[in-house]
């Protein structure tokens, strides 16, 4: 079903209604993670590694197990053995042994924060003191931190069954680089050369949290006879299930995951971490079992987004062309292997026609938190380097940066960089929005400055299953499997409102468990309003065709004599074109006309389509402190089709302020001894209300043909353009080429002060 | 024969670095099969690790019939966050 | 250790309970009172996901001990609508998309309520700095500032004489 043209001929879609969660979640009533509670539920605490690398000898939990009121004890021994075995977490995939290890340490703790045990109590308190009275015999190891250290032949050796994966030839001994990827087109020696300016520099960004202000926190019931309970807050219930079916060797459909409303994930609650101790402690226990990280434990013990070592050398001719790229880049990939290196070779160049390009990605482990998904998981970070490469160029060539960057951008019908052709994408329109725009025409204010960065995102499709069902007074009920994450209820009642004919208030969205609705995929990826949307749509309007039929019945007519308009069946048939029957007169007849309505529709649908941006961003610098205020900030997107406005509007405002931190404070500090020293958000500085200004968007809207109302995925490409963005309009503002994020007062204020 | 081209880092991963690949198979599900007899262990990444293109197209239904002239691409999948 | 009884009022109604000395307020309404709407973020006042108003201040509960409470008020976000008639801010939230996970909009909602109760006027700068102790992920804060100001104008309106 192709997208329509012409959005004015939408009831609902484009509109902005208030989201159907939203009276519980304004007035604190929805369930969230934390809020849940069952009944004779204990309280678990976990115990952590202090050292940052170290193998463990032996955990002696005797005393802890004896201290009244603690009712089950566990640690790494008590998880089953398993078979390496890569596995689907969450978006991406690990080997299932590494998930478990990150779950509980067995051998070796591999970070500071790593769990080594855990203690359910009948008080977080008796859990507490439990674990105080644990004794781990540690042998300390060096331990190392930073890529290229972690790269050197004498480099501690975090595993010593990893070897890396995709080098020439296949290695036969262990090391710290888990995954090598590299893209060869053309002669870039040679495009390089013959180019009329070549810019070369090294460019660093710092892994970053994901920030969500709810901490994990599940409850799980893991009774005598298999079957279990878990409730949590995730982006994908089915996730959870499965990972931890796999981790402890158990059925899937003996695990009930119930998905509470989630406060917030970016890519971070798309996996397990505490679900399978807290099941292993139930089991012990026979009773529920609640586990909550505190927020030093979410920085210490949960994965943010790699860190980047980006050598880039980019090639133009004398006209703007870009001719030539030579880009190599290390991913600060934490303590286990998964973020796969391939994403930041697609998104480095993706978005440009180069002809000539060699490209490499490494995923490097060292003893940090594993690294997990973020919004755009790999492109921010080689983004940065390539859109600040290109504003140097821009700066050399005496080019306008829109220009340029218009110049280069590929249409539709380009090669991917992986894969193939473009289809229906829109980075030009974005760009020529950019210039259009009133922000760009803006005279500069003195002593501000103005940067741009482009970007994308490969979105995805992926599985997902959703019903709909009339009720006897004919309202319909529209159920998934993917949480809400950001207003997608809302997205999901409108087009099913819309397909269906029917007022928005007429529909409601319930998102099930693990068992009461078949399979979907994580809320992530930028998938959900595509994938589950499609679903959604598709259950609709094979509801329409039963309400059809129904009516035909009830007529006496042939079924394709019925048309349905505005909610209503209309009769086709000689004689009997009067006859109309609403949605509630078919439905509270539906048990003598064949039964209950609804619809079930599963599918794995392709065409999914990238999201191109481009952010605007003016700054100025306090000569005097160093410090960089956003003064000014637009971000455009192409999103295929908005649903809501105002839920894809804030896709583009929460990335780019993500994006923002990203590039002007956050960074994980830590000690000599490997110890992180700003485990919370007074120290770990994300932007907070003061620090920005109003983020003005715009929706390039250019529909996808493989979506009925033409979406594309929104929420992770506005994280992409960001950190180029900011670096431009910083490195303008003092006339210094700025490569290292994040951009804090005391660096801004050394090379400035350097340059004057 | 379907041509089968194959992208890093599955090239060096399972296939010894070869790139380009001619396999006797009437769908995915067999194209899959014939290169995990040919390289094992190819099969179990497939299902988590490999999208699929066919003659240009990227699919995820395993059974889009191959013929003769098809071409296919393996493409590292890409996850989202 | 022994518990410490505390009487106190929450939205207007008596309450009574007993709580460890080193409980903060938080935890005490979480899961003393069933009172869940407050969150915790982070335990240590950086995130304001637990604001609360204290005898007409706003604090962060998990700063305060349970056990200070005892003869004094609060206000939750529980007692931010009246019955199922719903607070401007509130409204204004809901109307303009001012939430997306909607984990930090409890705080949010008490702390701006607390602004507009003392300063019906505020413009944008004020109502930024009076909420930068709330911290959002999701949003960018732009559509929370201008539900804040959008409801600012609706309260001066509805207070205005006739």
């Amino acid at each position: 079903m192709n997208a329509p043209q012409d959005k004015h001929a939408f009831r609902v879609v484009g509109t902005r209604p208030v989201r159907p969660d939203g009276v519980e979640k304004v007035t604190g009533k929805a369930i969230y993670g934390p809020d849940f509670v069952a009944p004779g539920m204990l309280h678990a605490a976990i115990l952590r590694s202090p050292h940052p690398h170290a193998r463990i000898q032996g955990i002696d939990t005797r005393k802890a197990a004896a201290l009244p009121g603690v009712k089950a004890v566990v640690t790494g021994a008590d998880f089953p053995s398993l078979q390496s075995v890569v596995v689907a977490a969450g978006e991406s995939s690990s080997d299932i042994i590494h998930l478990s290890r990150n779950c509980m340490a067995l051998e070796k703790a591999l970070y500071e924060g790593h769990a080594v045990a855990a203690v359910a109590a009948t008080t977080l308190q008796i859990a507490e003191e439990a674990l105080g009275l644990i004794d781990v015999d540690y042998a300390v190891l060096p331990h190392v931190l930073d890529p290229e250290d972690a790269m050197r032949a004498d480099a501690p050796l975090l595993h010593d069954d990893v070897f890396t994966k995709g080098a020439e030839p296949k290695p036969d001994t262990p090391s710290n680089v888990a995954m090598y990827v590299t893209l060869n087109r053309g002669d870039v020696g040679a495009a390089l050369e013959n180019a009329a300016v070549v810019v070369s520099g090294r460019y660093t960004c710092q892994p970053v949290h994901q920030g969500y202000i709810e901490p994990h926190v599940c409850v799980a019931s893991w009774n005598a006879d298999d079957q279990a309970q878990i409730w949590v807050s995730s982006q994908g219930a089915f996730s959870v299930r499965s990972l931890t079916a796999s981790i402890l060797t158990m059925s899937q459909a003996d695990i009930r995951v119930t998905p509470l409303e989630i406060g917030g994930g970016f890519g971070g609650k798309t996996g397990v971490y505490l679900e399978p101790v807290a099941m292993l402690l139930s089991r012990k226990a026979g009773r529920p079992v609640r586990i909550a990280m505190s927020r030093s434990e979410v920085f210490r013990a949960t994965g943010p987004a790699p860190g980047a070592i980006v050598d880039i050398k980019l090639g133009a001719a004398a006209d703007g062309t870009l001719v030539g790229a030579e880009i190599d880049f290390k991913y600060n990939a934490g303590a286990y292997p998964g973020n796969s290196a391939h994403s930041g070779i697609v998104c480095s160049i993706g978005h440009y026609r180069v002809e000539n390009a060699r490209i490499s990605g490494m995923e490097v482990l060292c003893n940090r938190p594993a690294s997990k998904a973020y919004r755009a998981p790999g492109a921010p970070q080689v983004a940065f380097a390539v859109e600040s490469a290109l504003d140097e160029i821009a700066l050399k060539l005496g080019i306008d940066p829109l220009d340029l960057r218009l110049k280069n951008a590929v249409k539709p019908g380009d090669p991917q960089p992986m894969g193939p052709a473009y289809g229906e994408i829109g980075y030009i329109e974005c760009l020529e929005a950019a210039k259009a725009h009133p922000h760009w025409k803006a005279p500069l204010p003195a002593g501000h400055a103005r940067g741009i960065g482009g970007g994308f995102w490969g979105n995805y499709g992926g599985p997902s299953t959703a019903v709909v069902s009339i009720t006897e007074d004919g309202s319909a009920l529209v159920t998934t499997g993917s949480p809400d994450i950001g207003g997608s209820r809302a997205a999901m009642a409108m087009m099913a409102a819309e397909s269906l004919q029917l007022p928005y208030e007429r529909v409601r969205v319930t998102i099930a468990d693990t068992s009461s609705i078949g399979y979907s995929m994580v809320t992530g990826g930028s998938r959900t309003t595509f994938a589950t949307g499609k679903a959604v749509v598709d259950a609709a309007v094979a509801v329409i065709g039963t309400l059809k039929e129904r009516a035909a019945r009830m007529w006496n007519v042939e079924a394709g004599q019925v048309e349905w308009r505005d909610g209503e069946a209309i009769c086709l048939a000689d004689g009997k074109t009067d006859q109309r029957l609403k949605i509630g007169q078919i439905a509270a007849k539906a048990a003598f006309s064949g039964g209950p309505i609804s619809a079930e529709v599963a599918i794995n649908p392709g065409g999914y389509l990238p999201g191109f941006g481009v952010h605007i961003c003016d700054v100025e610098v306090d000569a005097e402190t160093g410090q960089t205020f956003v003064r000014r900030y637009t971000a455009i997107q192409d999103v295929g089709r908005a649903i809501h406005p105002d839920y894809v509007e804030g896709q583009l405002q929460g990335g780019a302020a993500q994006g923002i931190g990203w590039a002007l404070n956050e960074a994980y500090v830590y000690d000599a001894a490997g110890l992180l020293d700003n485990a919370g958000f007074l120290d770990y500085r994300m932007p907070v209300c003061s620090d920005l200004p109003m983020i003005d968007t715009v929706l390039v809207e250019k529909p996808n043909p493989a979506h009925p109302y033409g979406v594309k995925g929104v929420g992770e490409t506005p994280i992409v353009p960001p950190l180029a963005a900011v670096g431009n309009a910083v490195s303008r503002a003092i006339g210094v080429r700025m490569h290292d994020l994040p951009l804090t007062p005391d660096q801004v204020y050394r090379a400035a002060r350097r340059k004057g | 024969m379907a041509q089968v081209s194959i992208l890093s880092p599955l090239s060096s991963e399972f296939f010894g670095g070869e790139d380009s690949i001619e396999i006797d198979a009437c769908s995915l599900f067999e194209l899959v099969s014939a290169l995990d007899r040919r390289n094992p262990g190819f099969a179990d990444a497939a299902d988590v690790r490999v999208a699929f293109a066919v003659d240009d197209v990227l699919t995820t239904d395993w059974a889009t019939p191959l013929s003769r002239d098809s071409n296919v691409m393996l493409v590292p999948r890409v996850g989202g966050g | 250790m022994s518990k410490l009884l505390v009487s106190t009022t929450v939205n207007g109604d008596s309450y009574d309970f007993a709580c460890d000395p080193s409980e903060s307020l938080l935890d005490a309404l979480r899961m003393r009172l069933s009172l869940t709407g407050s969150k915790e973020g982070c335990g240590s006042g950086d995130c304001g996901a637990c604001t609360v108003v204290l005898d007409g201040e706003i604090v962060c509960s998990c700063l305060v001990l349970a056990a200070e409470v005892d003869g004094r008020q609060i206000a939750t976000i529980e007692g931010v609508a009246e019955g199922s008639q719903l607070h401007p801010i509130q409204q204004k939230f809901l109307e303009l998309g001012a939430l997306q996970c909607g984990f930090c909009t409890p705080g949010f909602i008490v702390a701006a309520k607390a602004l507009l109760d003392h300063n019906p006027s505020p413009d944008e700068t004020e109502v930024r700095y009076w909420l930068a102790g709330n911290l959002c992920r999701c949003t960018g804060y732009d559509k929370i500032v201008r539900a804040v100001m959008d409801a600012a104008a609706e309260l001066r309106q509805e207070r205005a004489p006739a």
